[in-house]
């Protein structure tokens, strides 16, 4: 009963501090990349709010949580409110399974360093990446105006065919640790990082990655160009405030991904686990922010050529090698 | 009881409101997001302030937000037009609370410089306004400190808590009233404290001015040319073809010129298109006079007709004019001669009146679809303080129309009309494109403009001469001192006045100079719209460099308004040559920096190589002039063709397509700025001395030391200042290749200080009228770099 309790007490804090984190870091990356975007363009970027304007992402905050909430005459209702929420939600219980250490034992406590370590972690984080499809989807047809409409019909076609890529890219990665969980993938990495080992797949899941995070050039369902704001035209406030987090937990999200499958996770030398996994996790949002800044966007039908011809096929070519391979050895 | 506890809340929230209230401010402040609006020239200024050297990200402001639901601030940048200001009250009313208005330029202000019939005399009769920004266009560091200013008002006068609570109380966003123009505010166009004094000018053209008194003034007649040998041939050929119906002008200071009846005009031009030498291919203009207010009324029809036709081999410009008869006459349509007339003829019809038999659409192009009168005609108010006060009930009721109205739906079709514009982020200006999508294939396109229609035409009529020309830098506001070349060599063609070499080659210099800064919007903005935001920094760095060279020069950055009549408006200063030298030393490093980036970029090239297609063919026949016409692989320079001020003296070269798509425009462009490059070198290196104005004074503003000295100029000095000079009665047409096309003033003089008609043949009107060739069959993504690739601008085609 007492080891429940403390059991409990323990899941409670740890996703209190993932949760902490996370939305921390969430704040400070939209700082981070607005810092970055303004050097890479010769410009120094916010530094009125506070020193470096660290202070920035707690005013944008407050300003956007004072701000009225607006819901179209016209629009669904509940959807519409529902929504972001849904991005947010679906980015954010994703972590539950991504693995920030090894199990360390403390008051005679065997503690996992993970919220949850799923046998299926895998299928889970994919179940939840496609039901965050919904909230773009819904977001953009609940908002009763077009270009939402076709932001959130880009977004629900980009989306769905990215994730069939990114499942596939990984396959070769199950295949060789021998599951679907991902403590035991970050364990089966601890000779050699699967980027070594399956660098096509590598290639393939972050491309598929950046196209799931919807960043340039594959923004193609908030195409600021043709679409204004895309699928979230409408929202005003915090509900905009939210599909912002979403977006960029969801970056977070795709960097422990990327850390977990191919940069060996946790694993480093000196520093403690959950550090080295913070560093992969900020150097993979640091790229995508890079590519962000010098890229530009693709076309919609463009893009799912990509998707269609180039990455599923490349991606099941690596898989059959991948089986040669494993029954040759 | 229950009182009781009310009372303890509100004291709660009165106890922690004062601290709330300043965090909130704070964070308020600094977190003011733009929306993604602009009108017209001050948009350019504005973001320019979101650039390197401005950089208004400091402020926590560089978020700009392409929704209104999402933006703090509304910065109106630019001038509010009557046909524009429905969407602009929109856009505000769709904005979440709290939300905050700055005014950003004169226009905004008040209207500024542009008292005319199709501008909202000052947003602030539509919308509270919470910040002025004065200038024509205000710098980008004025809109740092609007910006600032604004974040003062919000920290020092709003208590938002309460509000916030639903409290009742407290204050938040803007909050001053609206404006009623003619009790609020003052009507008069010269601002408040005017009260008895008469307004110069007012009452539009009457048959003779009343205090005009250039008919006392004797000048020259204007000058005439020497018709050249294949003009002399095609007039001949003419004469023996058609007989007494066509006469050519005797006297002409520009090209030949021939009458026509009305009754026979439709042949000639047929003639003149498909079996004359040269065969003009073109149909460079199509315009009208109205002759009702002419002086020597007898002597004129009611309208006069006037096509100017072009054409390539060799270079040959005629004019045929018909005269017309009656108050609504009307003639035949020739769209199916040139399909360009399309556009062309409707304008004439909104204009003027005129009817044109047989056209397949003939309905408003400029004007709103509720207007009622025609501007240009002589008793058309010119005015906007003589016309009723516009109001917010006129912003509420007049809305455009709906886009059903445009785009056909064929029976049973579910294609999704979508409108995009007036106002969107990649229109790069005031255009609205009404599109048919099948899923994103667009089927059908129409578009609909006016909405940038700031009636120069008509101010044309009514500024003196030299007055005139700070409107034309406004035509086209990205290329500056180049628009002001058409208009000067149009009148110094009409008047005979020489220029001295220092002059055409300061014009050449500015010109160029203007066309490579014309060119890296371009570049930046092109790149911005398939996409990538990077470049659009580092063009604008170049940019500035440009216009501190243009500032140093003409003491102007983006409307220098420099030219003169004769001239310029004063010498180059010291300095000028080194900051040139430095500029042709970097740019080239940079550029190919610039290249490196985006032109080999396969993201790029897919977005844009194939896609958005013309052939030669259809951009000769629709008049498309410039860059977009070389890029289907003709080589016609104007510079070359025709050289104007002194190009000839130039060593540059005229790059040209083969695809006629998007990347062959976008290369023809950087090319240009290569070539650009060189000429500006050129005329530095070869800068000859003398004079920077002629010192035939009759026409021009006299130098003013030689105003201080001699009594013979201080009199040309007051006549030329004041009343205008007298140009001599005639008509004379000039173009120029400026940066997007070919530009050309058709000025009409009645022998006093201003014109009689003012026409700009603007090359935006024509090569925006061939989108639906271009885009149909495309997608929408595939629209917005097509607008982008063919580099439009929205005064330039509205006017």
């Amino acid at each position: 009963m007492v080891s429940w309790i403390i059991g409990f007490g323990l899941l409670l804090l740890k996703m209190a501090v993932v949760l902490g984190v996370l939305l921390f870091l969430a704040a400070y990356l939209v700082w981070a990349e607005r810092k970055l975007l303004a050097r890479f363009q010769v410009r120094y970027g916010p530094n009125r709010a506070g020193k470096f304007g660290l202070l920035q992402p707690i005013a944008d905050g407050i300003k956007m949580i004072t701000k009225e909430d607006l819901v179209p005459d016209g629009a669904d209702r509940f959807i519409f409110l529902l929504a972001p929420a849904v991005v947010a939600f679906t980015a954010l219980l994703m972590f539950a399974v991504v693995p920030f250490g090894e199990e360390i034992t403390l008051f005679g406590q065997n503690i996992p360093m993970v919220i949850s370590d799923l046998n299926v972690g895998l299928l889970f984080v994919f179940a939840l990446s496609s039901l965050g499809v919904y909230g773009v989807a819904l977001g953009g047809w609940a908002s009763n105006s077009k270009y939402s409409l076709l932001g959130g019909i880009r977004g629900a076609a980009q989306m769905i065919s990215y994730e069939l890529s990114l499942g596939l890219s990984l396959i070769p990665i199950v295949m060789i640790a021998g599951s679907l969980s991902l403590v035991d993938i970050v364990k089966a990495q601890q000779n050699v990082w699967f980027i070594f080992v399956q660098p096509v797949s590598f290639v393939i899941f972050l491309i598929s990655a950046m196209a799931e995070s919807k960043r340039i050039p594959f923004d193609i369902p908030e195409a600021e160009n043709e679409l204004g704001a895309g699928y979230h035209m409408e929202y005003s406030g915090m509900r905009f405030g939210l599909f912002f987090i979403g977006e960029y937990v969801h970056l977070q999200v795709l960097g422990a991904l990327t850390a977990v499958f191919f940069l060996g996770g946790w694993q480093g030398p000196f520093l403690p686990a959950p550090v080295w996994l913070l560093i992969k996790i900020v150097m993979v949002a640091l790229v995508m922010i890079w590519i962000r800044g010098t890229l530009p966007r693709l076309r919609y039908d463009q893009l799912m050529a990509i998707g269609w011809k180039v990455l599923v096929p490349a991606a099941l070519i690596n898989i059959v090698i991948t089986g040669a391979v494993i029954l040759i050895i | 009881m229950g009182s009781g506890i009310i009372r303890k809340i509100n004291k709660t929230v009165e106890l922690f409101s004062t601290p709330l209230d300043t965090v909130i401010n704070w964070a308020r402040k600094n977190s003011l997001w733009p929306m993604f609006f602009g009108l017209s020239c001050c948009f350019v200024e504005e973001v320019t302030a979101f650039t390197p050297r401005y950089d208004i990200a400091r402020f926590g402001a560089e978020v700009l937000r392409p929704s209104p639901r999402q933006a703090d601030l509304l910065i109106i940048s630019g001038t509010v037009f009557k046909k524009i200001a429905p969407v602009v009250l929109r856009l505000y009313e769709q904005m979440a609370e709290p939300k905050w208005v700055i005014s950003m330029g004169s226009c905004a202000n008040t209207g500024g410089m542009y008292d005319v019939y199709s501008v909202v005399q000052g947003v602030n009769q539509i919308l509270p306004v919470d910040v002025y920004i004065p200038g024509c266009p205000p710098r980008p560091e004025a809109v740092l400190q609007g910006l600032v200013m604004l974040q003062e008002k919000i920290v020092s006068e709003e208590k938002p808590t309460r509000a916030i609570f639903h409290m009742g109380g407290g204050s938040q966003g803007t909050e001053v009233p609206i404006l009623i123009d003619g009790e609020t505010k003052s009507r008069d166009p010269r601002g408040p404290g005017m009260d008895s004094t008469m307004i110069r000018g007012i009452s539009v053209t009457p048959p003779f001015f009343k205090e005009s008194r250039s008919d006392l003034m004797w000048s020259p007649p204007a000058a005439r040319i020497e018709l050249n040998q294949a003009e002399k041939t095609l007039s001949q050929t003419l004469k023996d073809k058609f007989g007494k119906i066509v006469r050519c002008s005797e006297h002409t200071s520009d090209m030949l010129t021939v009458n026509v009846d009305q009754d026979n005009v439709k042949p000639v031009l047929n003639f003149l298109k498909k079996e004359s030498t040269p065969k003009f291919c073109r149909m460079e203009d199509l315009t009208a006079i109205d002759e009702s207010a002419r002086r020597k009324r007898e002597n004129y029809s009611d309208y006069t007709m006037v096509y100017s036709l072009l054409a390539f081999d060799p270079p040959t410009r005629v004019r045929v004019k018909v005269p017309l008869q009656g108050e609504n006459p009307s003639m035949q349509s020739i769209v199916d001669i040139w399909p360009s007339a399309n556009w062309y003829e409707r304008e004439v019809f909104d204009m003027m009146g005129i009817r044109f038999d047989g056209h397949p659409n003939l309905k408003r192009i400029l004007m709103p679809h509720h207007w009622e009168g025609n501007p240009l005609r002589k008793n058309y108010p010119g005015r906007a303080t003589e016309l009723p006060p516009y109001t917010l009930n006129d912003a509420r009721n007049l809305q455009p129309l709906d886009a059903g109205n445009y785009v056909s739906e064929k029976d049973g079709s579910q294609n999704m009309v979508l409108n995009v514009g007036p106002h969107h982020v990649s229109t790069h200006g005031l255009i609205r494109y009404i599109v048919s999508l099948e899923g994103e294939i667009i089927t059908d396109i129409d578009m609909d403009i006016g909405y940038h229609h700031r009636g120069v035409e008509k101010i044309g009529e009514r500024q003196n001469w030299n007055q005139f020309i700070p409107y034309t830098d406004r035509v086209d506001y990205l290329a500056g001192a180049a628009n002001n070349l058409p208009y000067v060599m149009a009148v110094e063609k009409l008047a005979g006045i020489k220029v001295p070499d220092r002059a055409k080659f300061t014009r050449v210099l500015l010109s160029e100079l203007f066309r490579l800064s014309n060119h890296l919007v371009y570049f930046s903005t092109f790149a911005h719209d398939v996409g990538a935001m990077a470049p659009n920094f580092y063009a604008f760095r170049e940019r500035e460099m440009l216009l501190d060279i243009v500032e140093l020069i003409t003491g102007g950055r983006l409307h220098p308004s420099w030219f003169r009549l004769g001239g310029l408006q004063a010498d180059l200063p010291e300095g000028w040559k080194e900051k040139v030298d430095q500029f042709v030393k970097i740019f080239p490093e940079r550029l190919k920096e610039y290249e490196s980036l985006i032109t080999k970029n396969p993201i790029f090239k897919a977005r844009t190589k194939g896609i958005g297609k013309l052939t030669l063919n259809q951009a000769i026949d629709w008049g498309v002039s410039g860059p977009n016409l070389r890029a289907c692989g003709l080589e016609w320079d104007l510079r070359k063709k025709f050289p104007y001020s002194g190009y000839d003296a130039f060593d540059f070269e005229v790059p040209t397509g083969s695809e006629g798509d998007c990347y062959d425009r976008y290369l023809i462009r950087v090319e240009e700025m290569r070539q650009s490059l060189r000429i500006i070198d050129q005329a530095a290196s070869g800068m000859p001395p003398g004079r920077y104005v002629t010192d035939d004074y009759r026409y021009v503003i006299p130098k003013r030391e030689d105003m201080l000295k001699d009594i013979e100029s201080l009199i040309h000095h007051f006549i030329n200042v004041t009343r205008g000079p007298k140009i001599p009665e005639g008509e004379a047409y000039a173009s120029c290749e400026i940066p997007r096309g070919e530009q050309g003033y058709y000025v009409v003089s009645d022998g006093i200080g201003y014109a009689y008609r003012m026409r700009v043949r603007a090359p935006g009107f024509a090569n925006i009228q061939v989108m639906p060739l271009m885009t149909i069959g495309w997608s929408l993504a595939d629209l917005i770099a097509i607008a982008g690739s063919i580099d439009y601008i929205l005064p330039d085609i509205d006017r």
